[in-house]
């Protein structure tokens, strides 16, 4: 029974991996959405994931000949606990290095990221589906006072963290396919209400400037489909992923050239060895986006997982 | 657990490496920001290429530009090529300069490229000071303000810019002043779409104002455009609204005489110093003149005084430009403002 919530758990925690434009140091509202559930269990997770955030975007038309190369890379660890069947939480800690270039400069900051605490509930888990609702709340303990070479503060885009408590609700469902039970369904809704840096760029006898990221929904949506093999537990998956960001807060109104929506592909294949020990490589391709005027944003984004379950 | 915490502890010790030591400032430099694509995020055009006024017909008449004119040859910017590069590094007849345009503050100032000798390029450093444009100098990499011009970091420290005269005004009026005009084309050696303002409605939304300002002077609308024109260490401001069908004011500025000339309708304030005109009055309706005084004297849109007694001279003018009033306010505080 254990082996499989561990699979199930993996499955749903493997899906929800998605992407950002270039939101930096704000973490992905369904990277730290759910979290295992299974009583007295817990789980450390070590993940890595590589952005490359070079396509210009004007509206949804690319532009080919830009000057800027940017790209992100994140490692973040996962504790995962759950206290009875039904309830578990979850604390996820990125660290950020974040680099943008271009024919003359290129500037980098690296630090933690905000950290985000998940309550996760499950209304309902059985051997067929699970149902269940995430809150979460992202604490800004990331570093915001990047500065370049010149002692200028870098943009909020280029922070580990982003000064702002956010707040997050989500729900998510799996279930495996009558049919063809080795293979799982799974959709998830989350909606991410971002908060304001009052202070941003603070020091000296300057009191800073507002700044907030925009809020954030995404609907994802996937299928996997699990083959046993000699060294455990093989499941590729695909999913759908549909993005939708309301433009930043920049000083008192909202930034120009921030905000729209994003259409995915995200994929992934994960190796469960046992009951202790899973792997999975994921990325995500952006097929189509629409945004509010010229972004440069991610082009594809590319991952590795390892996760460690300890089973009390 | 241990190891799990030296990692952590580690972790937050790397967190500041990237500080360095910040240079001397003439602003101060907490109050510039890193407006988001970088140094040259924003990409100057190094290479303009250009079409005559009479082939080009994808202006509008109201859309907005930047002339020049130099030894009687023109050259027009189009503010919606400007507002996705803000420097066009150009040279006219015998003069080297930089068009540099700020979109968040309606600024445009050409700036003499030849400093202390030496030829130079100017890129955009993607850095803001009061929401204004700051260009670097390829040549020192030093950062200066476009409204202050003058170096406000970097080896050239203080360094003044020297300015050439340019008109901010309406396509149809330049096109019907210098027929003969070239006028910047899209071919900048980079794709965008020039027919889409990028900034929304911050050109007329008064309360949309990106980056932070101080002071801010709210003694007119914010986006209210108004030219200032600096005399040592005077400055007035002339609000458009003023020139509404065409008007000519005569006023001192320490003590030394100018003429303004605007009219809201053609979209143009321009300002001269004065030579000595008799009862110089506005012309509405034979550009390029837009003076003529008491004795003859015809003074076009750029300042050539092409008929009268003065005929071949060309009035000096002082360091002007057009701005949004909020950002005028901001970089000259208390700025005297002229009333009728």
């Amino acid at each position: 029974m254990k082996y499989f919530m561990t699979l199930f758990l993996l499955l749903i925690i493997v899906s929800s991996n998605g992407q950002t434009c270039c939101s930096a140091g704000a973490p992905v509202s369904t990277s730290f959405m759910v979290s295992s559930s299974a009583d007295q269990s817990m789980s450390l997770e070590l993940r890595y994931e590589f952005k490359s955030i070079n396509r210009l975007v004007d509206n949804n038309v690319p532009i080919t000949n830009d000057l800027r190369t940017r790209s992100g890379q994140n490692l973040s660890l996962r504790w995962d606990y759950g206290f009875y069947d039904d309830w578990a939480i979850g604390v996820f800690l990125p660290f950020v290095y974040q680099e943008r270039s271009t024919f003359s400069v290129t500037n980098s900051s690296i630090g933690i990221g905000d950290m985000s605490i998940v309550i996760r509930r499950s209304l309902v888990f059985n051997n067929f589906s699970e149902w269940g609702w995430s809150s979460a709340i992202k604490i800004p303990t990331g570093k915001n006072n990047h500065t370049n070479d010149t002692g200028i503060f870098l943009s909020p885009d280029m922070q580990s963290g982003s000064g702002s408590v956010d707040y997050l609700i989500g729900t998510d469902f799996t279930s495996k396919l009558s049919i063809m039970p080795s293979m799982n369904i799974h959709l998830a809704l989350s909606y991410k209400w971002s908060g304001v840096n009052d202070s941003f760029a603070q020091q000296g006898n300057f009191n800073g400037r507002r700044f907030g990221f925009g809020d954030e929904f995404i609907l994802l949506t996937s299928i996997s489909h699990t083959f046993l093999s000699n060294i455990g537990f093989l499941i590729p998956d695909l999913g759908l992923q549909f993005r939708y960001a309301e433009p930043n807060i920049e000083h008192q109104v909202e930034a120009p050239n921030s905000g729209g929506s994003w259409w995915s592909l995200p994929l992934g294949f994960s190796i469960v060895k046992d009951q202790k020990w899973s792997f999975r490589l994921f990325g995500d391709f952006p097929f189509y986006q629409k945004l509010e005027g010229l972004q440069i944003t991610t082009d594809y984004s590319l991952g590795l997982q390892i996760k460690y379950q300890i089973n009390k | 657990m241990k190891n799990l915490l030296l990692l952590l502890v580690f972790i937050v010790m790397a967190c500041n490496s990237n500080e360095q030591d910040a240079g001397e400032w003439l602003i101060p430099s907490e109050e510039v920001f890193d407006g988001g694509p970088g140094k040259d995020g924003i990409p100057s055009v190094d290479q303009p290429q250009f079409d005559l006024a009479s082939e080009v017909n994808t202006i509008n008449d109201n859309d907005l530009i930047i002339g020049i004119l130099v030894n009687g040859e023109p050259k027009a910017y189009p503010h919606n090529i400007l507002d996705w590069h803000e420097i066009v590094n150009d040279e006219l007849g015998n003069e080297a300069f930089a068009l540099t345009y700020c979109p968040l503050t309606g600024t445009g100032i050409a700036w003499d490229r030849n400093i202390n000798g030496s030829l130079t390029t100017f890129g955009v450093s993607g850095k803001l000071y009061n929401s204004n444009l700051m260009p670097y100098d390829r040549s020192t990499d030093s950062y200066w303000s476009q409204m202050r011009l003058d170096c406000v970091t970097g080896g050239l420290l203080g360094t003044n810019i020297n300015t050439i005269p340019i008109i901010e005004t309406k396509w149809s009026t330049w096109k019907e002043s210098y027929p003969n005009s070239k006028v910047l084309n899209t071919n900048t050696g980079f794709s965008r779409n020039y027919e889409q303002y990028p900034y929304g409605d911050y050109r007329t939304n008064d309360s949309n104002i990106i980056f932070p300002v101080s002071p801010l002077d709210s003694r007119l609308p914010a986006k209210e455009r108004a030219l200032v024109l600096i005399n040592g260490d005077n400055k007035k401001v002339y609000s458009n609204k003023l020139f509404s069908n065409g008007k000519l004011i005569q006023d001192e500025i320490n003590n030394e005489p100018f003429i303004v000339v605007g009219s809201e309708l053609k979209n143009f304030v321009v300002a001269f110093k004065d030579p000595g005109l008799i009862d110089p009055q506005f012309r509405f309706d034979e550009l390029p003149v837009i003076v003529e005084d008491a004795s003859g004297n015809r003074v076009t849109l750029t300042g050539e005084v092409i008929s009268g007694p003065l005929a071949g001279s060309q009035l000096e003018s002082p360091v002007n430009y057009m701005g949004y009033f909020f950002a005028l306010g901001a970089f000259y505080p208390n700025v005297e403002i002229y009333t009728n």
